[in-house]
């Protein structure tokens, strides 16, 4: 059997601010896991720009 | 994904609209489709996915030519035929109807009709009961059942091999759709998306940053460009490496199959298994070799210094200097107190004599010894005690160690001249055949080698890429920011970066997990059903190894092992997909992970064994079981372990135009059901009832 690990650790351990983007980038790519979305990179970008001002 | 029921309406072999074909769900789960060859049954498998997807299995010929063939005769010239496929089903406490149709207008003129495909509909129901529809149609299907699976969940039971036996294009669709479910991807993409915001932030700093800053951005900018490059050919680097060992592994099965030489063929998978274990060991010792100078190491440059240190603590005894007479906290205590152990005031404001015993006590100082370094003496007096015993244990493991390494070396040696010998035998065999294949093995086997020096090459390029990343990053940090602007530009790039860094452990740490707990999951399921001592191993890009833990080495897998071995995969990830929705995460919502499995043909390779227990396993590790079997398919063994769960039974009728059809029937139950009747008419066409009271 695997042994039993974290997986979530490396990002429980980040910055508050780190862990806001990563909740919501991973949000946005399930979303949109399915779809062609060419304005998905701006999109992360506008995220980064709203969480640290 | 439930799937309720499917109607079908002048669908290839299906003659008119089917009546609505209800599909087992619940604790009778399993609906088992009867029929003769060509009846039919890999088109109503085909037509599911067609509804769904828009795609066919690779098996199913002429998928331009869906329209039945008597419609398009009987239909009036100018008038419209329709050829269509609705799905109703069922995700997540919602009801879905998709619906695909096909338009095309009869000619008078012999052929197949000009056919208009219109786009697939999707409806789902509301709370009241009204059907609405649906727009981002491809994104919902994806999310309930995803595009890169569906050939897992819907599949050819004759065609299963790209599943356990991918071929290199093959490899990455399936690691791919692995992904998709574990929820790896999504991952990735993150990683992907940030590191390009990464690079929009990094132009900002330089945008606002000093001309040191602008410089050292874009030297990183390359370094990335280079780095992404090498992570390419590492990535390709893999996939060819196994690509040519499966190659030359097949020479070697083809070799294998001429008796005169098959004994010369086995001898070289014993030596070749013989030369991996040696070199497994190598590498172990090599590692217990790092671990032990890392750990001891110092004892080999320390000789000779435990003695001095034994004798300098022999002397400080001697001179009565340890252990000290009085300790130095203790003196600092009693002056901060202001009190002597014999009663007299410390205090030197009070007066002269207070004044005198304060300095008299606070000269001890310079002879009071330091408790931490007291213990620390006695303490490495006794370490070093026992250095000269362990230094020659030490020397001692060092020399077995070597002596290992050399042997294996030397072991690996004997293995390499005996395979020389035995490819010169093949090459020089009076069969051309087994004479040409051996060049062939030779020059894939060379191929093979450059593969594996240059992967290990790139690999090297992108540890240098790695360290020299690290110095411009560091260079950066020193720098700093010199404006507002380009301040919370560098915030946001770190953060990015920090993200970045956190997601990549994450997604080594999920994929570490689920692909051990995959593998564990396969190898159960391949325990239950299959009679044979090998265990089913998942490679890096999610394909199976056989391993023979009798004999060792992998092994080639027959068609029906094939078989087995999808079963056991397709069972893992709908048991992996159970697992992973009912873990509680900060991130992913709970879903649905009810998944259907629609088998055309599944028990045809199978032995009696392995279909029995195929049969039984499959149908309570999958949430729902459509099953299209022919009569012989349809053995005493298979109805046995399924009977208790089958809820839904159907015949496909075929009937044929030939006077000289052979009237065929299959007994389900008490009652006879028609498989081939004579076609009233010239056409050759197919109809699909349910057997009652199944």
């Amino acid at each position: 059997m695997p042994e039993k690990i974290d997986e979530f650790l490396p990002i429980k351990e980040a910055k508050p601010e780190a862990k806001e983007v990563f909740k919501k980038v991973v949000r946005l790519e399930m979303d949109n896991m399915h779809r062609e979305n060419p304005a998905l990179e701006d999109t992360v970008i506008n995220m980064i720009r709203d969480i640290i001002k | 994904m439930r799937i309720d029921s499917i109607q079908l309406t002048n669908f290839r072999q299906f003659y008119g609209a089917t009546p609505k074909i209800e599909l087992a769900h619940g604790d009778k789960n399993v609906t088992v489709i009867h029929g003769m060859n060509g009846s039919g049954k890999t088109a109503l498998l085909n037509a599911f996915t067609w509804i769904l997807y828009g795609t066919f299995s690779k098996g199913f010929r002429n998928t331009d030519q869906l329209i039945n063939k008597r419609a398009i005769v009987e239909t009036p010239a100018g008038q419209k035929i329709e050829c269509s496929g609705e799905l109703n089903f069922e995700h997540a406490g919602r009801n879905y109807r998709a619906k695909k149709v096909l338009d095309a207008v009869a000619s008078d003129k012999i052929g197949y009709p000009i056919v208009r495909e219109k786009e697939t509909i999707l409806q789902s129901q509301d709370t009241d009961g009204q059907w609405k529809p649906v727009h981002d149609i491809e994104s919902t299907i994806g999310k309930i059942l995803p595009r890169d699976l569906h050939s897992y969940f819907f599949f050819d039971g004759e065609r299963v091999e790209k599943i356990v036996n991918p071929e290199k294009e093959e490899r990455a669709d399936l690691a791919r759709a692995v992904k998709t479910i574990l929820k790896l991807e999504p991952l990735e993409r993150t990683i992907k998306h940030l590191k390009m915001a990464r690079k929009h932030f990094e132009d900002e700093m330089s945008r606002y940053g000093n001309d040191l800053t602008k410089k050292l951005i874009a030297e990183k900018e390359i370094l990335d460009d280079n780095i992404e490059s090498s992570e390419k050919d590492i990535s390709n680097g893999v996939e060819n490496v196994a690509a040519q060992k499966d190659l030359v592994r097949k020479l070697h099965e083809r070799i294998a199959k001429f008796d005169s030489v098959k004994h010369l063929q086995d001898e070289r998978d014993r030596l070749l298994t013989t030369i991996d274990e040696k070199k497994s060991s190598i590498k172990e010792n090599s590692q217990q070799l790092k671990a032990l100078i890392s750990d001891r190491a110092y004892l080999l440059h320390s000789h000779g210094q435990e003695e001095y240190f034994q004798e300098l603590i022999k002397s400080l005894k001697e001179r009565g200097e340890i252990p000290a007479g009085i300790k130095s906290q203790f003196v600092e205590k009693l002056i901060k107190d202001q009190n002597c152990i014999c009663g007299r005031s410390l205090n030197p404001t009070n007066d002269n004599q207070c004044k005198a015993a304060h300095t008299a006590v606070s000269e001890w100082l310079n002879t009071a010894g330091l408790q931490q370094i007291e213990d620390r003496a006695i303490e490495l007096g006794a370490r070093t005690n026992n250095w000269n015993d362990r230094r020659s244990d030490l020397q001692d493991r060092l020399k077995e160690l070597t002596r290992i390494e050399k042997t294996e070396h030397a072991e690996i040696d004997k293995c390499n001249t005996a395979l020389k010998k035995i490819s010169k035998e093949l090459e020089d065999c009076p069969l051309e055949k087994v004479s040409s294949l051996e060049k062939k093995r030779k020059e894939e086997d060379h191929k093979y080698s450059q593969l594996l020096e240059r992967l290990g090459a790139d690999k090297r390029e992108r540890l240098k890429q790695a360290e020299h990343l690290k110095e411009l990053e560091k260079q950066l940090d020193k720098i700093g920011a010199q404006n507002a602007k380009q301040k919370i530009a560098h915030r946001r790039r770190d953060t990015a970066d920090e993200v970045i860094k956190a997601t990549s452990l994450v997604l080594k740490l999920m994929d570490k997990k689920w692909r051990g707990s995959l593998e564990n999951q396969i190898q159960q399921t391949f325990k239950s059903i299959s009679v044979k001592p090998y265990i089913p191993k998942l490679n890096k890009d999610y394909s199976i190894e056989l391993i023979d833990t009798v004999g060792g080495g992998d092994v080639a897998f027959s068609q029906g092992e094939s078989l087995v071995l999808s079963f056991s995969f397709i069972s893992a990830i709908i048991e992996e997909a159970r697992k992973f929705s009912a873990e509680k995460s900060e991130v992913y919502a709970p879903e649905d992970t009810e998944y259907p499995l629609i088998m055309d043909s599944p028990f045809g390779a199978l032995d009696d064994t392995n279909r029995s227990h195929v049969a039984s396993t499959i149908s309570i590790l999958a949430d729902q079981v459509i099953t299209m079997v022919s009569k012989t398919q349809w053995r005493e063994e298979v109805e046995d372990a399924m009977m208790p769960r089958i809820g839904k039974s159907y015949v496909l009728t075929y009937f044929s135009p030939r006077e000289d059809t052979l009237i065929s029937e299959i007994r389900l139950g008490k009652n006879t059901h028609p498989l081939i009747k004579r076609s009233t008419n010239e056409h050759e066409y197919t109809t699909i009832e349910e057997v009652p009271n199944a």
